[in-house]
């Protein structure tokens, strides 16, 4: 429920991809004269390389050096510096989007916000008494500008999931009256992981 | 409330497809290695005049690894492979074993994996067996079931198919169940 670019993940992957095949792909047929031989003239790959390197250097040589050392090096290392600062904001920007604050009201005396654990003490806390649930868990995510609630419950085998859908709903009205507004709300019924295996060993029957 | 719709859309498109941030998290932390690499040689040459013949030496050496035949193909295999990799996950639409929709007031996301319990569990109910002697298994397309009876007790393929079609409807959702009978039952 992350609101990063997916597009931005999707786009570094093809363009390192694409990158990649041209390099494999030159080194490939560099390294196979009978291929090489085949496919000739000014598109071979390896032609195509090593006219692109041989402009890179003429273009560098000419451009001036600055305190002595060499404008192709400066600029260069400015565009590797660029390029990595670019890749680490991209990192540090993947786990965007969660909040704390659930809800904001304005009033003319002020306004009021309401915290994340409040949902959580009556949407999760809730559920989580329940014998068929093994745990709920409530996180808070802004998605198109609008604050919503992720409810994430895990169910023990055996369980009713219709029982457990109908109380689900029935802690989500408790919200509703509470909080005064509908705050939208994605209920995720998940799978077990291995983590859970190591649960108190209680079963429904 | 339309805002809201507008919202579980968006949402359950993106739950039910993979991210793809591990991937590009890797990938980009991969390229910004690499360029840490260069950036620090650069600075090493520019900082340091007298080690310049030792870091040109490193660079041809490069060179003439990249004369030899057999390492420039084995490169190349490599990284076509990698390449491959990246350009399936960049364009592959990676759809996540879940099924999605929304009801009047939430969206609802519920795991294949917890369908398939539920699946399994009612048919064991309704056949009286143990719910380990039936498996599930919920897909996309298709909805399998496998049930082992107990040795001269007859199954109801009807009843047990329509017992897992029920399980599956119980949360909003369809499924038309593949049932399979094994030969050989088992003693209780």
């Amino acid at each position: 429920m992350r609101s990063n670019s997916r597009v931005l993940n999707r786009g570094l992957l093809l363009l390192c991809g694409l990158l990649l095949a041209a390099a494999g792909m030159t080194a490939v047929l560099a390294g196979t004269p009978s291929w090489e031989s085949r496919w000739t003239g000014p598109w071979s790959p390896p032609d195509l390389v090593g006219r692109g390197l041989s402009r890179a250097g003429e273009t560098a040589a000419t451009l001036p050096s600055v305190g002595g050392v060499p404008g192709g090096v400066l600029v260069g290392l400015g565009l590797a510096a660029l390029l990595a600062a670019l890749l680490i904001w991209f990192v540090c920007t993947r786990h965007r989007g969660g909040t704390t604050t659930v809800l904001r009201l304005e009033a003319d005396g002020g306004h009021t916000a309401v915290d994340r654990n409040v949902a959580e003490a009556l949407l999760s806390a809730e559920l989580e008494e329940r014998p068929d649930v093994l745990s709920a868990r409530t996180r808070v995510y802004r998605v198109r500008g609008t604050e919503t609630i992720d409810l994430a419950v895990t169910v023990r085998r055996g369980a009713d999931l219709a029982r457990v859908l109908a109380a689900t709903e029935q802690a989500v009205d408790a919200w509703d009256a509470l909080a005064g507004v509908r705050v939208p709300i994605v209920v995720r019924l998940s799978d077990r992981s291995w983590s859970d295996g190591l649960r108190a060993p209680d079963r429904v029957r | 409330m339309r805002n809201e719709q507008a919202v579980y859309r968006r949402v359950l498109r993106r739950e039910t497809h993979a991210s793809r941030t591990s991937a590009a998290v890797v990938t980009a932390v991969v390229v910004i290695v690499l360029l840490a690499g260069v950036i620090a040689v650069g600075v090493w040459w520019l900082a340091v005049p007298g080690d310049r013949d030792t870091i040109e030496g490193w660079f041809d050496s490069a060179s003439a690894l990249a004369g030899d035949r057999a390492a420039l193909v084995t490169a190349g295999v490599v990284g076509l492979g990698i390449a491959v990799l990246l350009l399936a996950l960049a364009l592959l639409p990676g759809r996540l074993p879940r099924r999605a929709r929304s009801t009047e007031r939430v969206a609802l996301l519920v795991d294949d994996g917890v369908l398939a319990d539920a699946v399994a569990d009612a048919v064991a109910a309704r056949c009286g067996v143990d719910p380990r002697q039936v498996s599930a298994t919920v897909g996309r397309r298709r909805t399998a079931v496998r049930v082992t009876p107990i040795s001269g007790v007859p199954v109801d393929r009807e009843a047990a198919a329509d017992s897992a079609a029920s399980a599956v409807a119980a949360l909003g959702f369809s499924a038309t169940p593949e049932l399979t009978v094994a030969r050989q039952g088992v003693v209780s």
